[in-house]
């Protein structure tokens, strides 16, 4: 079944409209998204499978504006965005408390501390206060990594690491969470672990999650699943 | 951290130099206002060498010192040895007012090292400067081979003297110019009697002590006892061996020119007093100093003043313009027939040069600085290669380009600061242990030899390298310097801002 777009705005965090994306490699074209829609409920969570290199992490890329898509259009809940313009100054800045990125490889700051580097989001835009810090503490403690707050990332196992990187994404209570293959580095059961949390997490903050796995169980365990095949995105449940 | 190094090295380097050659130029003003004073009043025509301005000149207030001088060439002659040295002649009273004759002459003296005596020549001073004793620079004493007079004392390697005891010594209080070669032999025949006895001449008497000095009268060394922890006693014994200071026959232009005539009149005589050393080293190289008698006899002209030295108060002394304001003034005291020239007027030639070379060192420098700039921006550079990901992800968390833009021109700033900071530090360091660093880099590359040299010319070694707290002009230099450092360093960042803040954050997240 197609993934369709639901049109009724009010109650949806994040939609995607008919998103085109291509590379150019010299003469050639690669067509890597034909038309991908995608609507997600607030609180809701979306699991996408595809093959390596079918543009799943693409895809993200677009629907956090991290890069420019051919076509298509995309919604942060009303606010409309043409993909193929250029993102201003407005949106980056509301990049920041909409959306919550989770990469597999962490990216985690080596050089700060697991708290100055969850607290970094709330620094770049500017929100730093007292209460964000104590929301980091509860954070670190909701993720159980509240003990290795001084620590820098390189002492942290990779389990540890990704549930700061979870953290740092929610820091800015923000409405959706984009996660590219969070479990990705990690082995079944500390990624079953960090997948548990992370869906209770985005459950309990009321922030839809939007998660790219190869783990089918992981994509079970989400509210609706679909592929992504020859840069169409198809439910299958 | 190697980049804040870089910058901490040539902000050192730069700062190094400058205050060096500050230090330069204080030093030569400082020589040149001791080779010639603050001021010379040169006659405009030969009328005019006659007037007496002395007393006019030192009534002013801010005149301390005023000092007439005659100069002109003479003929030295020592056997078949002749110079010509540049000679003058100078109040023996007056032009130590003006000229430190005492501290020349103190750097002029050398000490005869020998086994078995230690040289007690007393250092020559203006007072044994008389009508017919010159004082000669090393170069004019060398050519002609002379010296003046010197003293040794025989050290006593039999021990016949009392030893284990600090008994005192017998040193030499005055030698003057007119002392014979001779072998003086001090013999204590009690606390208060001593018998004194000269070789060559038999010369035998026993003298009663009545104070220190053992004064035998003209031609002889005055000696002074020098009390040690325990009074002389009979037996004790001193042994010294004097050297006649050499004689020059001078002649003066007029007396050539009447040898040329078959008019041989007999050249003056005159005893080495002293060497002198003139430590400014565009003074006069070979150069005799007499009194001023001395070159009115010679030159037969009696009552003529070639030009006066002026020395002013610190108050004028120490600004350049009030100076000058000070010599128009005096000038017109004095009429047309004079003219009186500040040291730095006469000077300007030498400070200009000295300017030109810190300016060139300043140029030469320069392009030190842009290197550490061109390190720091190849640093900056390779860190946003290497932190690519994160400039990504910073961006993908609600970062902004010029926000991170921002964190790598302050890291530009941040280097360049710290650099400032280190290098204005590592100065402050140079400068206070330049003479060991001076003597061990001079030494490794010019060996001792050459260190000697450079020592000689640079002096590095009585150098006054003033501290920024010390001196306006050597403040101005660290924070000049320290504010192009943080200036080029952030320059120096701003590239690679640019280009962190122009990454696109989904590429910087996709690179390996």
């Amino acid at each position: 079944m197609r993934y369709e777009v639901n049109n009724s705005t009010e109650q949806f965090s994040l939609r995607a409209k008919s998103l085109k994306k291509s590379f150019a490699f010299g003469d050639s074209k690669l067509e890597v998204l034909r038309s991908v829609s995608l609507s997600l409920k607030k609180a809701e969570s979306l699991s996408i499978q595809g093959d390596s290199g079918c543009g799943k992490s693409t895809l993200l890329n677009l629907l956090a504006r991290l890069e420019q898509g051919d076509d298509g259009e995309i919604f942060w809940g009303n606010k409309k965005m043409e993909a193929a313009r250029k993102q201003d100054a407005k949106q980056i800045a509301q990049r920041g408390t909409y959306i919550g990125v989770i990469y597999q490889a962490y990216y985690l700051i080596p050089e700060l501390t697991v708290f100055q580097n969850v607290i970094l989001p709330a620094r770049l835009n500017g929100s730093l206060n007292p209460q964000k810090q104590e929301r980091v503490i509860n954070l670190l403690k909701k993720m159980g990594v509240e003990q290795k707050a001084n620590q820098i990332p390189p002492k942290l196992s990779g389990g540890e690491r990704q549930r700061v990187a979870i953290a740092r994404a929610l820091i800015n209570s923000p409405k959706v969470i984009l996660a590219d293959e969070p479990t990705g580095n990690l082995d079944e059961k500390t990624g079953g672990e960090v997948m548990d949390l992370l869906l209770q997490t985005c459950e309990e903050e009321k922030a839809s999650l939007l998660l790219v796995t190869h783990n089918p169980k992981f994509a079970e365990a989400t509210n609706r699943a679909a592929v992504l095949r020859d840069g169409e995105l198809n439910q299958i449940a | 951290m190697l980049a804040v190094v870089g910058v901490a090295l040539g902000v050192n380097v730069m700062i190094v130099v400058i205050a060096f050659m500050q230090g330069f130029q204080e030093k030569f003003r400082s020589d040149i206002i001791d080779a010639q004073g603050h001021a010379r009043v040169l006659p405009l025509n030969p009328s005019s060498r006659t007037k007496d301005l002395k007393s006019t000149l030192s009534a002013h207030p801010e005149v301390v010192g005023c000092s007439p001088y005659i100069q002109g060439q003479l003929l030295l002659q020592n056997r078949e040895y002749t110079s010509i040295p540049h000679s003058i002649g100078v109040d023996p009273v007056t032009s130590s007012e003006v000229l430190p004759f005492n501290a020349f002459l103190e750097k002029g003296h050398s000490v005869i090292d020998a086994f078995d005596s230690e040289d007690v020549t007393p250092v020559p001073t203006m007072d044994s400067l008389e009508d017919k004793v010159v004082f000669i620079s090393l170069e004019v004493a060398n050519r002609l081979g002379v010296r003046p007079a010197a003293i040794l004392r025989k050290i006593d390697h039999n021990k016949t003297q009392r030893t284990g005891r600090k008994v005192g010594t017998v040193r030499v209080q005055r030698l003057d110019p007119f002392v014979s070669s001779a072998e003086w032999n001090i013999e204590f025949l009690g606390p208060s009697q001593v018998l004194i006895q000269e070789k060559l001449s038999s010369f035998k008497q026993v003298y009663d002590l009545t104070g220190r000095l053992i004064d035998l009268g003209f031609g002889k060394p005055v000696f002074e006892l020098i009390e040690g922890d325990h009074s002389f006693a009979k037996g004790d014994t001193f042994h010294f061996q004097c050297f006649r200071a050499s004689t020059l026959e001078v002649y003066s232009p007029s007396m050539i020119e009447k040898a040329k005539s078959d008019e041989m009149s007999p050249p003056h005589e005159v005893k080495v007093g002293g060497i002198i050393e003139v430590p400014w080293q565009g003074f006069h190289s070979e150069v005799l100093f007499g009194s001023l008698r001395f070159m009115e006899d010679i030159k037969n002209q009696p009552n003529v003043r070639d030009g006066y030295y002026l020395k002013f108060s610190d108050n004028t002394a120490g600004d350049d313009k009030k100076l000058g304001n000070l010599c128009e003034e005096l000038e017109e005291k004095g009429g047309d027939d004079w003219a009186i020239i500040p040291w730095f007027v006469e000077n300007a030639w030498f400070f200009e040069l000295l300017k030109f070379e810190e300016y060139l060192m300043v140029l030469i420098m320069i392009p030190i600085g842009l290197v550490a700039a061109f390190a720091i921006a190849i640093a900056l550079m390779t860190s946003v290669l290497r932190k690519i990901k994160e400039i990504g992800l910073l961006i993908a968390i609600g970062g902004n380009q010029f926000s991170v833009g921002l964190i790598f021109c302050l890291q530009g700033f941040i280097i360049g600061s710290l650099g400032a900071i280190l290098g204005c530090g590592f100065a402050i360091l140079f400068i206070k242990y330049r003479d060991t660093l001076m003597s061990f880099i001079v030494e490794k590359i010019a060996g001792k030899e050459g260190q000697a040299g450079v020592a000689q010319f640079y002096d590095f070694y009585s150098l006054e390298v003033f501290y920024p707290w010390e001196s306006t002009e050597s403040m101005m230099t660290f924070l000049s310097f320290a504010a192009f450092a943080i200036l080029v360093s952030t320059i120096a960042g701003l590239l690679p801002a640019w280009r962190a803040a122009r990454l696109n954050p989904a590429d910087a997240l996709r690179s390996e």
